[in-house]
Parts: structure tokens; C-alpha cells; sequence
């Protein structure tokens, strides 16, 4: 009867296949080595930490190949400071119109402008994984106008006390 | 005087781990536990060092029977001068005065 290895092995092995997986096809070698190495880790729970970071490295891997990323970078870097430039628009329409200021309970405005906010968190993410990390003095400038957009936004509703 | 190059700090910690043994083999597992970086971090640099030809891997046969292949990895020629010519001007004033205090 052939024993079976320990459910940490069999995870670490698992993960190991994965990593080398996801990989992009340029780094089949690495993929290859990567597994590999995983095999020659005594412990198993050693060998299960060294197989998680290497499905990051894998994934950081496949999403710096893709051409789209910067883009992608660039993108999610405007998106959040829109997205909040747009909620206080959505608060000066209430003040100046007076749409809803009568209302007791949160009506559509309340609901864009949080829509407008949370939502920011996804597209958030995707800049912090996409961007670039060795060159973080070029991420100062999109992450100081996301904040001032949003204190911006925020600020709004508190001074006009909506 | 030549620019010094741009590199984190995790890739500077690797280069100097290698070129301690410039000529010897590494592995993978072996570099993580010498640097204490761990595999998410360590792969990547390797992969980035080798796209530069800065770094040479190949596969070594294993000692005990019954395990595959491992990949190894070493600094190139160029990849060894790389690292010297930035590391040695840190080390310049410390052999200075090494130097002074041998002909006191």
C-alpha cells in the first residue's frame, strides 16, 4: 500500500502545479524549475510558504507580460479621482437644485454617491497591482489626486452637513 | 565615474549572496535562505536578472536517485562585473584603511 503524503505536501505540490500554470509561455523553463525546487524542501510546511510565493511570482509574472497592464495602470490611476470628481458633483447638484433635500431616508443621490465612492476600491486594487513599484515616486502624483478628489467629495457632504 | 545603477534593495541583497560564490551553482531554495527572501520576491528578481544576461541557470542531474533535474543559477561574467562596479566603492574606503592601520 503506497502511503499517501501529508495533506500540507499535497497542498504545497498542488499550489507548485499552479504557479508553473499560470506562468506565461515564455517562462515555461522557470515554470518547470519552480516546480521543481518545491521538491527539494524538506518540510512540509516549508515547502507549502515557498509555494505560495511562488503562485505570487506567477501571477505578478503573468500580469507584467500582458501589454494591456500599463494601460490598465494608467487607466485605474485617473478612474478613482473621476469617480470621486463625480460624487461631488453629485452633491453640488443636490445643494444647488435641492433635489431630494427633503427626503428622510437616502434617496438616488445618496446611492450614486456611494456607488461613486465604494466602488473606487476595485478600481483601486487594480492600480496598486498593476503599477510599478520600483519607480514609486511616478505613483505620488495619481495617488495624491485620488485623495484630494475624495477629501474633496467626503468633505462635501459633511460641510453642506447632507 | 560610472552612474550607480538603479536596483531595490532585495536584488542588491541576491547579487552580493552570489558573488560571495561567484562561480559556484545556487539553488533556488539555497539563495532564499541565504538572503531570507522568500520564493515571491526571489523568482522574479532571478527572471529579471537572467532576461538582462546577467545571470546563467542551468539544470544539474540530482545526487540522490528518484528527484528530477534542479535548476541552478549563477552570476555571468557580466553579471559579476555588474555587481563589482557598485559594490566596490563602498568597499574602497574600507580597504583604505585597512592599508593606513597596516603601515602604522
Amino acid at each position: 500500500m503506497i502511503a499517501r503524503r501529508p495533506l500540507l505536501r499535497r497542498m504545497a505540490s498542488a499550489l507548485l502545479a499552479h504557479a508553473a500554470r499560470m506562468l506565461p509561455r515564455n517562462r515555461a523553463s522557470w515554470a518547470e524549475a519552480i516546480e521543481r525546487e518545491g521538491q527539494y524542501i524538506e518540510n512540509d510546511a516549508a515547502a507549502l510558504r515557498w509555494a505560495m510565493g511562488c503562485v505570487s511570482a506567477s501571477y505578478r509574472e503573468r500580469i507584467m507580460a500582458m501589454d494591456l497592464h500599463q494601460r490598465m495602470n494608467r487607466l485605474s490611476a485617473i478612474a478613482p479621482t473621476v469617480m470621486s470628481l463625480l460624487a461631488l458633483a453629485d452633491v453640488l447638484m443636490v445643494v444647488i437644485t435641492g433635489w431630494e433635500r427633503h427626503l428622510k431616508d437616502e434617496g438616488t443621490a445618496a446611492h450614486i454617491f456611494q456607488l461613486l465612492i465604494v466602488g473606487q476600491l476595485p478600481v483601486i486594487a487594480m492600480f496598486l497591482v498593476t503599477a510599478n513599484w520600483r519607480q514609486a515616486a511616478a505613483l505620488v502624483r495619481p495617488v495624491a489626486f485620488q485623495v484630494a478628489a475624495l477629501v474633496l467629495a467626503l468633505g462635501s457632504v459633511a460641510f453642506f452637513r447632507l | 565615474m560610472a552612474r550607480r545603477p538603479n536596483i531595490s534593495r532585495q536584488t542588491h541583497a541576491l547579487l552580493v549572496a552570489m558573488l560571495r560564490e561567484p562561480l559556484r551553482w545556487h539553488h533556488g531554495y539555497e539563495l532564499s535562505q541565504q538572503t531570507g527572501l522568500k520564493s515571491g520576491t526571489l523568482y522574479p528578481i532571478l527572471m529579471r536578472l537572467s532576461d538582462q544576461g546577467l545571470l546563467e541557470s542551468k539544470w544539474q542531474e540530482p545526487e540522490h536517485p528518484g528527484r528530477p533535474p534542479r535548476h541552478a543559477y549563477r552570476l555571468t561574467s557580466e553579471g559579476r562585473a555588474f555587481v563589482r562596479s557598485f559594490a566596490e566603492p563602498a568597499a574602497a574606503p574600507a580597504r583604505r584603511r585597512r592599508v593606513a592601520g597596516a603601515g602604522a
